[in-house]
């Protein structure tokens, strides 16, 4: 028994060390990455982010506000930090990470939607975190309430890694591929280049309609948001980007919901520039699915975008 | 709590330090930690069903002491019926009533006549099927003389739930078990190592092979009416393979558990893919089931219909089969799946060919030409099979045959996860490499050993453990808990 156990231990012991070594080397790995949200969680946590105008929300912002165009038209720097398929909650994560290692922006251009207020259980995208979670507690309390990572997961290296060989893969092709490649996110922004596909039909062969339930804790968050935004003198704009009608349609509690942004709008006093019922919402051409719009629809909605702004004369001079 | 979490981890520690250290030398006490064991890992699913387990244990216990100890042919022969009623009542109670009332009104209902008999909402308890059998083989077997019943109630208690095959087998034999439970455990380092290799084997199986393969499969099956045929071979070849890694995975688990305690249990597959035809796959493929019905259903039959020849064999197997087949569930399609394999073997008895003896591949490096298309042949047949198993329903499968054989078998597979599928690919043909090169091993890994010095040995280890760590698909459970 004893040689038994010694045996145990002398073999265990490399795996605990490659455990700290792999884990370190991957997680370093990772923090150098310049795509997908890792590209706009380094350019965060790197105080990077120093753009006058930023973009926030989910991935209607991400995929529909392109920072090329806003600059080149409003002559400020603009960066788009949407946070593809989470709520405002991991949302302001975003935020107050952005405010601890970058200096605060002077504008936020906040994307609103119908998921904006609510709390999905399941971490969407969950690598996304791996390289941050253990060193900064602010992710992994933000984080440790959705199904995703184990109470394991944070205490234990690389343990978090487990079953993500495809992570794994882009961490070692990170530090030893070519350093000679352009990111999918420019400033953040990832213009979808595809045509309708069949995410809705499926939607709708699935569920006869949709409710989206809001989450009071994250509305509560979302008004002292505003409020610290005031207070930090940052202005504040709202946007909902056009929407496929029929999705709108979809969504039986849709206006309720949409409403509650318009009483934030007027109560705060934050402009609001609700493109659901523009044109562009009407025809399939400018949406790869009924939620998102293609990069013809981005570019030309960005265009729209600005140019009412600029007829508006609603940001502050910088 | 399934072995390859984190409670069973932590289970099985404390168990091993008290079985090995606080208990060492007394068997007796030993004993009464695996039943403790076994139960606290049996009521961590649900502890309801440990009174069932306990009621099924004492029951069949008294019975086998009672059988034993009376002279009346007749009188036996009443308590044997007690302890069959008992075992085949509690299958059809928990796990077939709702099936053969639906199928009764289903039935009356093709004649135009409607009857309102309530289904009930019954939860099927983990391992019935396997405990079940256990206790049918004691009292079969006492019954039979060809063992003594067991009179110590915490080793046939033990027998009984045994916790590293209570939940998915294998269906051990009290003729094997129960004296391993009657004398005294002494630690041995190389049964103890072979355990964790045959461990860290069956790890390999079900998260890296059957778990990523069972992503595929879910989704292509669950999507069949929508994808070209192409799609539908390459779901049903990864679900072949799924349902082959996560169970004789999981049974490797359970065989290496049992040997780290001292135990060496029944083995479960022998390479089933490397059979010559579709007889020698059944004697290779869930052993402890099909010996079973072998020992008490098929050679009883055959000897019962031997003056009918051919026919009467052809019966006693469909008969067999049709028992496999409703093992696995209350459904149509597992009696559906249960008489297309026994129809496999008509074209073998009719031949003369079922009870000839197929020349051992074991220790061949390269296979004939004929050897190989046999595997092939076994393999496809095997294939075909599955649909039906992995359907919800009969016509279900139909519609997945209708789609399988059409033109679009010949187009490119629609897949989302193409790495996924050419990594999961790439495990596959591992497997049936190391499976090939270690088919004359009690499992793949079993010679390594042997075979190889230290520094290689443990590099084949960690390179294995690294790869589980890195590869495993995780979430999934095993298929077999759901029979």
């Amino acid at each position: 028994m004893k040689k038994f156990l010694i045996t145990i231990l002398i073999f265990t012991l490399p795996l605990v060390l490659f455990s700290y070594l792999a884990d370190r080397f991957l997680s370093d790995s990772l923090r150098q990455s310049r795509n997908g949200e890792f590209g706009v969680w380094n350019d965060i946590y790197g105080g990077k982010v120093s753009e006058d105008l930023l973009i926030y929300g989910g991935s209607r912002a991400w995929v529909h506000f392109d920072p090329q165009i806003m600059t080149d038209s409003l002559g400020i720097s603009v960066y788009n930090i949407g946070l593809n398929g989470h709520n405002f909650f991991l949302q302001d994560l975003r935020h107050r990470l952005l405010l601890k290692y970058n200096e605060k922006p002077k504008i936020i251009i906040h994307a609103v939607d119908i998921m904006t207020l609510g709390k999905r259980a399941d971490l969407f995208n969950l690598e996304q975190f791996l390289p941050y979670m253990t060193d900064d507690t602010a992710v992994a309390n933000a984080i440790a309430d959705y199904e995703g990572y184990d109470y394991l997961d944070y205490r234990l290296p690389l343990m978090r890694y487990s079953g993500k060989w495809k992570t794994v893969f882009s961490a070692l092709k990170i530090r030893f591929g070519s350093k000679n490649y352009t990111p999918d996110r420019i400033k953040g922004y990832q213009g979808k280049d595809m045509t309708w596909n069949s995410d809705f039909e499926k939607a709708k062969e699935e569920i006869a309609e949709f409710r989206m339930d809001l989450d009071s804790a994250t509305i509560r968050e979302f008004e002292k948001y505003i409020r610290e935004c005031r207070e930090k003198d940052i202005q504040l704009i709202f946007v909902s980007p056009p929407e496929y009608i029929e999705g709108q349609l979809f969504v039986e509690n849709y206006e309720e919901i949409m409403d509650v942004f318009r009483k934030f709008s007027r109560d705060f006093g934050v402009p609001y520039y609700d493109y659901t019922k523009d044109t562009m919402s009407f025809s399939k051409k400018y949406f790869y699915n009924s939620t998102h719009m293609n990069k013809l629809g981005a570019e030309l909605f960005t265009r729209k975008l600005v140019t009412d702004l600029k007829r508006d004369k609603i940001l502050r001079p910088i | 709590m399934v072995f390859n979490s984190l409670p069973f981890v932590l289970f099985f520690l404390i168990f091993f330090f008290l079985y090995w250290f606080a208990f060492k030398g007394n068997y007796k006490l030993q004993n009464i930690l695996v039943l403790g064991g076994s139960y606290f890992f049996y009521g961590w699913w649900d502890w309801r069903f440990l009174f069932l387990l306990i009621g099924v244990s004492a029951l069949n216990f008294l019975l086998g002491i009672y059988i034993d100890k009376t002279e009346s042919t007749a009188r036996k022969k009443w308590l044997l019926y007690i302890g069959l009623l008992q075992g085949i009542g509690g299958l059809f109670v928990f796990k077939y009533f709702n099936f053969f009332v639906t199928s009764f009104i289903d039935a009356f209902a093709a004649i135009n006549i409607s009857l309102s008999i309530h289904t009930i909402r019954i939860i099927l308890p983990l391992g019935i099927s396997f405990y079940t059998f256990r206790t049918i083989s004691y009292l079969l077997d006492v019954d039979r003389g060809k063992i003594k019943p067991c009179t110590d109630w915490v080793v046939f208690f033990s027998y009984v739930s045994f916790f590293p095959s209570l939940i998915s087998g294998p269906i051990d034999r009290a003729g094997l078990l129960i004296p391993q439970l009657q004398k005294k455990r002494e630690f041995d380092y190389e049964q103890a190592v072979d355990g964790f290799r045959q461990i860290l084997w069956g790890l390999f199986k079900k998260l890296v092979v059957a778990d990523n393969c069972a992503t595929f499969t879910n989704e292509i099956f669950g999507n069949f009416e929508s994808l070209p045929a192409s799609s539908l071979l390459l779901g049903l070849f990864f679900y072949t393979i799924q349902i082959y890694a996560d169970f004789s995975g999981y049974s490797d688990m359970a065989i290496g558990f049992a040997r780290l305690i001292g135990f060496n249990i029944t083995k479960n597959f022998d390479f089933p893919f490397f059979s010559q035809n579709i007889a020698e796959f059944w004697q290779r493929w869930h052993i402890s089931l099909t010996s079973w019905l072998t020992d008490y259903v098929f050679t009883p039959l055959s000897i019962q219909f031997r003056d009918l020849g051919n026919r009467g064999l052809i019966l006693a197997i469909m008969i067999n089969f049709l028992i496999i087949g409703i093992w696995h569930g209350a459904n149509w399609t597992f009696v559906l799946f249960g008489l297309l394999h026994g129809a496999y073997y008509i074209p073998l008895i009719l031949r003369g060919k079922i009870f000839k003896k197929k020349k051992s591949l074991k220790g061949k490096l390269v296979p004939s030409f004929t050897e190989f298309r046999n595997m092939v042949g076994v393999f496809l047949m095997a294939m075909v099979g599955f649909v039906i198993f992995r359907a919800d329903n009969i016509s279900e499968a139909f519609g997945f045959y209708g789609k399988l054989f059409s033109s679009s078998m010949f187009s490119v597979p629609v897949i989302s996860n193409r790495s996924g599928a050419v990594i999961t690919m790439l495990f596959i043909i591992v497997l049936f490499v190391i499976e090939w090169l270690g088919k004359s091993n009690e499992y793949a890994i079993g010679d390594i050993g042997t075979r190889f010095s230290k520094p290689v040995r443990w590099g084949i280890y960690y390179l294995l453990v690294v790869t589980i760590f890195f590869f495993a698909a995780t979430g999934k459970e095993f298929i077999y808990f759901q029979f």
